[in-house]
Parts: structure tokens; C-alpha cells; sequence
């Protein structure tokens, strides 16, 4: 599912990630690496080969994009260190030829020294690129009519209800006129299915690929 | 005699009392060592039948036992019911301060303060009264076993309550391992008259105490129960669906003014609070005489609606099944029942909550909600009258039970596993529990997969040289809280602005409340003022619209004891023969009945096909029950839809079901051709025709509650541990994409089947049905049998504002 805002060519992709087409440029929210083996390690006992769901979805963008530059929209880690982070850090050594950025969401807890370990740039707030403005947390108010905001955080669901009280929830993409909310990445996440307003675009994730809903 | 017989005689005489029959029984078995099971009613003096011989024994054993504390624990008393032990303790209390024994009756249970229960830890009294959820609670204690040196005697009361639970499973285990601590220990169960006793007495011993050496003694105390039915003026005032039953409150009010102290029972919790509310506005004058008692009431309030029942004061107190058991409060002489029970034993337990006095009838009143329901006022007295009680059937293999129980002794004093194997095989629960479910269970506590073998940080219960252990005192905090077999919803708090707790409702009802809302709740309308975490802060008003709060819950349905009586109804009215009052009030209908469409003989199966606006409708009448006829019709519509291309939409109630289409389906032609009702593949056709996933998704919850799959929060913490917040749903989804073999996912499909869709029960019926003579009629509009199964489909599908006017342009139609 192709967009144009701004602009700017923007995919819609299926693997729960935005794909900045200009840019080659690829955007993530919600990764929550580590959450997986949080729950495993305070004994609640989520299957430990799931953790591999995340990493057979990013390598399918890397083969898929072949993106030049990666921004994580924030909560790229769930909680405190752990060896699913370990896993990632293996994953990022094979692409260090491409670029990757964080703008720090509100689960990551990042030691002192990741940068170093990680090679990824680390924002502590909001930034600019191009005409977007990248945040973790959706905005409620604009700087000025022009501002297009990409965020996340919230992990959009939306639900689809069928005759006989059957309902469905599927995680989507929200676009509106200046802010687009990206699903939440991260395998094991959940998400919340929040009221929009009629000018947003809803594109839900069906299995392989996107319906507008 | 021994001397504590002779002991004991004195201090009865003395007392101007004698031992009933069974009592003497009960108290020779048990002196002789034997366990069993004392089958007798509230009120009856079993306490006293099992409690007597433990203080006999203790006397004949201390010669000084007057002097000497026993300063340990010697009986444990196991009840379902908190409300319960108060007065148990009282009457326990006072027969060892009149006997001049020193000992102690102390209650345990999740009321019990810190300060107590610290008290507890140093020294256990010598008798303890205590839920389920607290002996496991005893449990997790280090050594724990220490408290149990000295036991001699458990107790279980209102097994048959507990008997067909998940609490049932834990009282198992629970006497399995005490048992097991103490070889010598008496177990004994006290139970109502249920279909299936023996089965109580099996699954109460387990296969670690010996059958052989146990009794059942039998009160043969029949309480003689009078139902009579609250009819209508003519069968034309009563609706012919419905649930409420208040317009029939004008005749419910002049029984209550007769008698002393009465207790109306409903079947939800918000009936309760609209009788309530109606009640008051068309009788002002019994305000402070009536009172409301449900399971969602602060226990302070109802503590204050009980004391006041035993006093007397309360004229009427409007309740659920939240009275079904407990203390007798001696001044209630008279129960109304609202709308049917489904249940015989439900409706002979709620009525033995009067009339206490030696030899006194117990009266229940039966008040129809809607017409047909008078032909189970007329079979509930039938099923009285004859003694026909349900089966309670005890629920086997609960994993997700056996996971928790797991962690409890993990928690405590650690386990060796091949000991616990052999003991939790000892349990009638988990007698079929195989090796390799075993180890599953191991891995899934130790390693969080279906090994031993650790390859990533799980942590939980770990292996110290065979010791199976909880080491990180984290984990051991988030199971204690987590422990106990009944999840309920997010409840939320009610607390009145100045402190005062009300009760809670489900957090979904509030969330749809703005601040300034007004509900109605324990009698009062409330203002929301504002919420805060878990807790609405509300405040009193004299607003006179209010939203009443629903409960969930799910709807019981017809017992198939009951249903059998309902077809011999049936049968007789086709004979013409109307003797019961509420069939002859019902005779008109039924002749309706007969002349829209027919009234089926129990021999035959009724289907009506008939057209409205709405589309095609077919009606069938197996008369099995809600859960049966959902299994039912969605069986049968999928069965048709692999012969033709349609769709239907369901709906049911407790006599039969509705299959609703927008194209014509001749099923009589169907039916000659296909085996519809056929028992072949019936498992696989089931899961094909439901939604298995949704159902098992939503079982699913319970049990990762229970297992220790999910983590629920801490309480009186309004933010949760967030980052280990997560979704049963999500968890199931995960759980199956990638462990198939999960015991608690497979369990999750077999709770669907055995009490979602009582596959037993559909079996039967359906063999049953092929027996049957099929019978189809057309009636032109929907006859008297199949509108209130048209009303329910609406229920589900409109909001209830609507609700009412489609009901009643329905009835105009019909009666055109």
C-alpha cells in the first residue's frame, strides 16, 4: 500500500513498518525487544522460540527495502537487559552498513555505553527529517498547519465487528491529515483499539497484506 | 463408655439435649477411625456430629485435659463460605469454654488481619476454620508441615458446593498432601443430598484413604417443602418473554406482610437492585424493612444485612445466590424464588433457608417472569415432591490447578518429584495423570518449556539437588498474590467520597460513565464523581434516574432432572389433563400452543417452520437446555450449510432453538435425505460449526490466571507492573502459533467441551432425538414455544432501549 504525504512516497508494509520510498529510509515503532524474555525471566513462561518472530520480520524488510537508513520510533527495548538484546545486537552486526537512529520512547532504558555497542544513534526527543517530524508519543497539538508527525507508542488496533456479536481486532496504520501512527512492531505486544477521527485513514493488517477500513 | 462419652453425655443432659440418630452414627464411625461423609441439611446439628467425637477422642486421650493446652493444630475445617465461619466458631467456641477444654477456635481465611494471622504463625489454634485458598496459603509457608504434626481430624463442609469447582481440585490436593504429612488423619466431608453421593465420597478420599474404611450416614432428615406458585390473575397479564417478574410484585407483597421474615431470591445481581428499587417506589412504608444482599456488596454491608436478618429486623431482604448458603438466620420463614432456578436442588437448597424449627415445612414461592415459565413452577414441585436431586459432577485433569499447586510447594517447603507424582496420582483430579503430562508440568514451572533443560534465563521454580524450590523471593510474592481458582473481571471499587467502601462493579460498565453519572447500586443511586485507578469515588443522591449496573455471568441452564418433568407437563396437557394450579392457568396458552402449531408428546421432536418479516425461521424443541441447544443449532446449521450454500443466524433459550435465514429451507425435505441430528463426527463438527478458537481464547483466561501464566498486577497498586502486563488473548495467540503441545491450550478446548457445550449432554440428546418422532408444523405467525426464543436473539443483538419497542410491535403482529 503506497501513500503520498508531504510529498513523499511513503509503502505501508504488511511487517507492521513504514517505508520512506525518497529516502530509502525505514521506519519502526515498537519493537519492545526484550519483552519476550522479561515475562521468561519472572517466570511466566511465554514460548521462548517466539522470540524469533521479530527478527524473521526485519530480516524480510532488510531483503524486502534494502532500506539505506533505520529510525526506531521509540521502545526499541521493552525493560531492562537481557539476552534477547544480545540476539539484536547480533542482527545489527549484520547490517552496519545502514544507518540506524532511536528517538527514545518510554520503556527503553539504555545502558551508558550503547551507542558504542549498538552503532545506533540515540535522540533523546522529537526530531526533524525532512518534512516529518519523528515522535514517540502521538501529538495532540501542532507547531504550525504544515507539521506531519510519525509516532507510535500507542500500538492502534481497530476492530471490526460482524453480524452475530463476532469482532475481530487487527493492528493498523492511522493516518491523518498531520499525523501518521505507526502499529506497534514488536511480536507479543498487544495494542489498543482507540476512537479516531473521521478524517484519519485506517489501513488494517490483514494477514499479508493492508485493506483501508 | 469411655470417658469422654460419658463426658460429653453429662454436658448434653445438662443441656436438656439429645443425639440425633446419625449423630451418635457419625460419632461411633468416626471413634472407630473410619472417614465418610455425613449427608445432612443445614441446620440439622451435622457440626456438631463431626466436631463432638474430635473433642471425645481428644478427652480420652489427656487425662489432664482440662488444665493442659493441646497447643497444636488438632482439627482443620474446611468451608467454602467466609460467612460461614463466624458462627461455626461461636458454637465450637462455646462447647469447649462449657466443657472446660482450653482450647481455641480460630478462623483463617482471607479476611483475617495481618496481626491474626501473625498470631496463627506462632501458634496454630487447636481448631481452624479455613477456605480452600487459605490452607494452600498455609502452603506456601516454610516449613508448614510443622503445623500439621498434631492433626487429627478434616473437615470438609459443603463438599457438594465445592465438589464440581476448581476449589474442589484444591481441596483434593490439600487433603492428599495433608494426608500424606499424617497418616493417621480422619477425613471426613459433610455434604447436602446430591444425585451423586458415592462420587462425593470417592473423589473426597481420593485413592490415599481407604474407601473401605469409611461411611456415608444418612440423616433421613426430609425436609417437607411446600412450592406454591404466585400465578397471575389470568395468563394474558403475564408477558410471554421476559425476565424480571416484578409485575407480579402486587401479589408478592401480601405474602411478605404475612410472614415474619422472608428472602426473595433472584437470579441476577442486577434484579435485585431493580426489585429493589420498584419495590420502594410502590411501597414507601417498607423502607428500613428491606434490605438487598448480593456477592457484589462490600462484605461490611452485607455483614450489616445478615446481622439484621438474625435479629429480625429486616422484614424482606432481596437477594442472589449470595444467601444460597451459609448460616441459617432462624427468623425467616418464608422464600420467594424469582423467575426458575433450572435446577431442582437450587430451588430445595434455596427453599431450606426457612423454616428451621424441628419437624417446620419449609415454604418457597415461585414467582413466574414470563408464561411459559409456569410449567417449571409446576415441574419444580414435581422434582420436590419425588426427591430428584442433580448430579454434581467433579471436574477432573485441571491442569492449570495442578501448575498452581505445584508452585505452592515449591514456595513452601520444595518437592521431590517423583514423591509428589506418586501422591497427586493418589487424587481422584488427576488419577489419569500420565508421566508424560508430568514432566511436561515440571518443565513448564522450572524452565518455561516442555524440558528440564534450561537454555535461557526462565525463572521460577528451580532444582536444587532434587529439591524442587522457589528461590527469588520475587517470584514467590507475585504467586501468593496470584493464587486461588476463581478470576474474576477488573472489578472496580466503589468508595463514597468520604471513604466508605460500597462494593465494585466491572470496570467496563464505569468506563462507559462520564463524572456526574448517576447508577443505581445496593439500593442507593450514586453520582460518579471521579475515578482514580481502580477505585470510583462516588457520592449519594437523590437523582431520581439511574443506570443499573450488569453483571456478567453466565445464565444456568435447565438441569436435564428438570427437563424431564417439563415433558411430562407437556404430556399431560396434550391428554388434556390440567391438576396443577399453574397448569391450569397455563391452559389457555397451551391451547394456543396446540392450535397454532402443537405440543409436542416427549416421544416427539417439535420443528416449526414459519416466515416474518425477519426472514425464515426454523424452530426445534429437544427441551435440553441453553448450552446444549447453542452446541445444537450451530451443529445442525453448519450441517446444512456443507449441503447448500447459506447462512443463518442463532438464537436459543432453554427449550429449544432458532435458526433464522433469508432464503426459504425446507428441512422437513432435508431431513429425509441427510442424518442432520447424527452422532457421527460429532467432535469434529463442532469445532468446524463454532467459533473453538474464540470460545478457547476466552477460557483460555482462567487458566493462565490460575496456572501462573499471567500475571494480574498488584493489588491496591492503581499502575500495574507494566512491563509484565499482558493479554491472556495475546498470550493465547502466542502460545498457539508456537507450543502446540501446551497442556493448559489443550485444556482450554476441553473446558469448551465438557462444560461450555456439555458434550455429553448433546450426545444423549441427540441419540435421543434419533429416537424420536419428528413432527413439523408452519404456523403463519410464531407460536407461544418459539417468541420467547426470537426475544432473546433480539436481547443479544439491539441495545435494550430499542429492545422494548421491537418487543412490543413483535406482539402486535402477533396478535393481529
Amino acid at each position: 500500500m503506497t501513500i503520498t504525504i508531504c510529498d513523499q512516497t511513503l509503502q505501508l508494509l504488511p511487517q507492521k513498518a513504514l517505508f520512506w520510498v525518497e529516502e530509502q529510509t525505514l521506519l519502526i515503532s515498537d519493537l519492545h525487544i526484550g519483552k519476550i524474555a522479561h515475562f521468561r525471566k519472572a517466570g511466566y513462561a511465554v514460548p521462548s522460540n517466539s522470540i524469533q518472530q521479530n527478527f524473521e520480520r526485519l530480516n524480510q524488510l532488510m531483503a524486502f527495502c534494502n532500506p539505506k537508513r533505520i529510525y526506531f520510533i521509540g521502545d526499541l527495548f521493552h525493560s531492562d537487559i537481557n539476552h534477547e538484546w544480545e540476539l539484536f545486537l547480533n542482527w545489527r552486526k549484520q547490517f552496519l552498513a545502514i544507518d540506524m537512529q532511536i528517538i527514545l520512547g518510554n520503556h527503553d532504558r539504555l545502558p551508558s555505553n550503547f551507542n558504542e555497542d549498538f552503532k545506533i544513534t540515540v535522540h533523546q526527543t522529537t526530531i526533524k527529517v525532512g518534512p516529518f517530524t519523528l515522535a514517540h508519543q502521538p501529538v495532540k497539538s501542532f507547531s504550525n498547519v504544515d507539521e506531519y508527525v510519525i509516532s507510535g507508542h500507542i500500538h492502534p488496533v481497530v476492530k471490526i465487528t460482524g453480524k452475530a456479536n463476532q469482532a475481530i481486532k487487527l493492528p493498523c496504520f492511522i493516518i491523518g491529515k498531520q499525523q501518521a501512527i505507526l502499529p506497534g512492531f514488536g511480536y507479543f505486544t498487544g495494542g489498543h483499539a482507540l476512537k479516531t477521527t473521521s478524517t484519519d485513514k485506517i489501513f488494517a493488517i490483514v494477514e499479508h497484506e493492508l485493506k483501508e477500513v | 463408655m469411655t470417658p469422654g462419652e460419658k463426658i460429653l453425655r453429662d454436658w448434653l443432659v445438662g443441656k436438656g439435649w439429645k443425639l440425633a440418630g446419625f449423630q451418635q452414627q457419625s460419632i461411633d464411625a468416626y471413634l472407630k477411625g473410619f472417614n465418610g461423609l455425613v449427608n445432612a441439611p443445614t441446620g440439622s446439628g451435622k457440626t456438631f456430629s463431626l466436631f463432638l467425637p474430635a473433642l471425645i477422642q481428644y478427652i480420652n486421650s489427656t487425662s489432664d485435659y482440662k488444665t493442659k493446652r493441646a497447643s497444636q493444630l488438632q482439627v482443620l475445617w474446611i468451608t467454602p463460605l467466609r460467612a460461614l465461619t463466624r458462627d461455626l466458631q461461636r458454637s465450637m467456641q462455646q462447647v469447649c469454654d462449657e466443657l472446660e477444654l482450653p482450647w481455641r477456635v480460630g478462623i483463617r481465611t482471607g479476611d483475617s488481619s495481618a496481626k491474626e494471622k501473625a498470631l496463627q504463625k506462632k501458634e496454630l489454634p487447636e481448631v481452624l476454620l479455613i477456605t480452600p485458598e487459605s490452607l494452600h496459603m498455609l502452603f506456601t509457608q516454610k516449613n508448614n508441615s510443622v503445623f500439621f504434626k498434631e492433626l487429627k481430624l478434616i473437615v470438609v463442609d459443603e463438599w457438594h458446593e465445592l465438589l464440581s469447582t476448581k476449589r474442589g481440585i484444591q481441596v483434593e490436593l490439600g487433603l492428599m498432601y495433608l494426608k500424606n504429612l499424617q497418616q493417621r488423619l480422619q477425613i471426613w466431608g459433610m455434604s447436602a443430598t446430591i444425585g451423586n453421593i458415592e462420587q462425593a465420597l470417592d473423589v473426597l478420599l481420593g485413592k490415599h484413604t481407604n474407601r473401605h474404611q469409611s461411611v456415608i450416614v444418612r440423616s433421613g432428615i426430609i425436609k417437607k417443602v411446600e412450592v406454591e406458585s404466585i400465578l397471575p390473575d389470568t395468563i394474558e397479564l403475564m408477558p410471554w418473554a421476559g425476565y424480571l417478574g416484578i409485575n407480579l410484585l402486587d401479589k408478592v407483597m401480601p405474602v411478605v406482610n404475612q410472614n415474619k421474615s422472608t428472602l426473595l431470591f433472584t437470579n441476577t445481581r442486577s434484579q435485585t437492585e431493580i426489585w429493589y428499587r420498584v419495590l420502594l417506589e410502590q411501597y414507601p412504608e417498607m423502607a428500613g424493612l428491606v434490605a438487598l444482599h448480593h456477592g457484589s456488596l462490600d462484605r461490611n454491608i452485607r455483614d450489616w444485612v445478615e446481622d439484621n436478618l438474625h435479629t429480625g429486623r429486616l422484614k424482606l431482604v432481596i437477594c442472589t445466590s449470595s444467601l444460597d448458603l451459609g448460616v441459617d438466620f432462624r427468623p425467616v420463614d418464608t422464600v420467594i424464588q424469582v423467575g426458575s432456578p433450572k435446577s431442582i436442588s437450587r430451588f430445595l437448597q434455596r427453599a431450606g433457608r426457612s423454616g428451621h424449627h424441628p419437624g417446620a415445612v419449609s415454604k418457597i414461592y415461585f414467582v413466574p417472569t414470563h408464561s411459559l415459565e409456569l410449567i417449571e413452577g409446576a415441574s419444580l414441585r414435581d422434582g420436590v415432591k419425588n426427591n430428584v436431586l442433580e448430579e454434581r459432577v467433579p471436574i477432573a485433569h485441571a491442569i492449570d490447578v495442578l501448575a498452581q499447586f505445584m508452585v505452592t510447594l515449591a514456595v513452601g517447603e520444595g518437592f521431590r518429584e517423583q514423591e509428589l507424582y506418586e501422591q497427586v496420582s493418589k487424587t481422584h483430579a488427576f488419577q489419569f495423570l500420565t508421566r508424560k503430562e508430568w514432566d511436561w508440568l515440571l518443565g513448564f514451572i522450572t524452565t518455561g518449556s516442555s524440558s528440564l533443560v534450561a537454555y535461557d534465563e526462565f525463572k521460577k521454580v528451580e532444582k536444587v539437588d532434587d529439591l524442587f524450590t522457589v528461590k527469588d523471593r520475587r517470584v514467590a510474592l507475585r504467586h501468593r498474590l496470584s493464587m486461588g481458582t476463581i478470576v474474576s473481571d477488573a472489578a472496580m471499587k466503589i468508595k463514597t467520597v468520604n471513604g466508605r467502601y460500597l462494593g465494585s462493579v466491572e470496570e467496563g460498565f464505569i468506563s462507559r460513565m462520564k463524572p456526574g453519572s448517576v447508577f443505581s447500586f445496593g439500593g442507593m443511586h450514586l453520582e460518579l464523581i471521579r475515578v482514580r485507578g481502580m477505585v470510583a469515588e462516588v457520592r449519594k443522591t437523590n437523582a431520581q434516574k439511574a443506570l443499573v449496573p450488569r453483571w456478567m455471568g453466565g445464565r444456568v441452564p435447565l438441569s436435564s432432572q428438570l427437563a424431564v418433568y417439563i415433558r411430562k407437563r407437556l404430556d399431560e396437557a396434550l391428554g388434556q389433563s390440567f391438576t396443577q394450579p399453574e397448569m391450569k392457568k397455563l391452559k389457555p396458552l397451551l391451547a394456543l400452543q396446540q392450535e397454532r402449531s402443537a405440543i409436542p408428546h416427549h416421544t416427539e421432536l417439535l420443528i416449526e417452520q414459519c416466515q416474518t418479516d425477519e426472514g425464515y425461521h426454523i424452530f426445534i424443541f429437544p427441551f435440553e437446555g441453553r448450552l446444549v441447544h447453542e452446541g445444537m443449532a450451530a451443529l445442525i446449521a453448519f450441517r446444512i450449510s456443507r449441503i447448500m450454500p447459506i447462512t443463518f443466524s442463532l438464537a436459543m433459550n432453554d427449550y429449544g432453538f432458532e435458526l433464522l435465514t433469508d432464503s426459504p429451507v425446507r428441512l422437513d425435505e432435508l431431513l429425509e435425505e441427510h442424518d442432520l441430528f447424527s452422532t457421527e463426527n460429532l467432535i469434529e463438527d463442532i469445532f468446524l460449526s463454532i467459533n473453538a478458537n474464540e470460545m478457547a481464547r476466552r477460557k483460555f483466561r482462567e487458566i493462565a490466571a490460575i496456572s501462573g501464566l499471567l500475571f494480574q498486577g498488584y493489588p491496591g497498586k492503581s499502575v500495574k507492573a507494566s512491563h509484565l502486563q499482558a493479554s491472556s488473548s495475546l498470550l493465547f495467540e502466542v502460545i498457539s502459533e508456537h507450543e502446540k503441545d501446551n497442556l493448559l491450550l489443550q485444556q482450554s478446548y476441553r473446558e469448551i467441551l465438557d462444560q461450555q457445550l456439555e458434550e455429553t449432554r448433546l450426545r444423549n440428546a441427540l441419540l435421543r432425538i434419533k429416537e424420536q418422532n419428528v413432527i413439523f408444523t408452519f404456523p403463519d405467525r410464531p407460536s407461544p414455544f418459539s417468541f420467547p426464543i426470537m426475544v432473546d436473539r433480539l436481547r443479544e443483538e439491539v441495545t435494550s432501549e430499542k429492545l422494548a419497542d421491537r418487543v412490543n410491535k413483535l406482539i402486535e403482529q402477533l396478535e393481529k
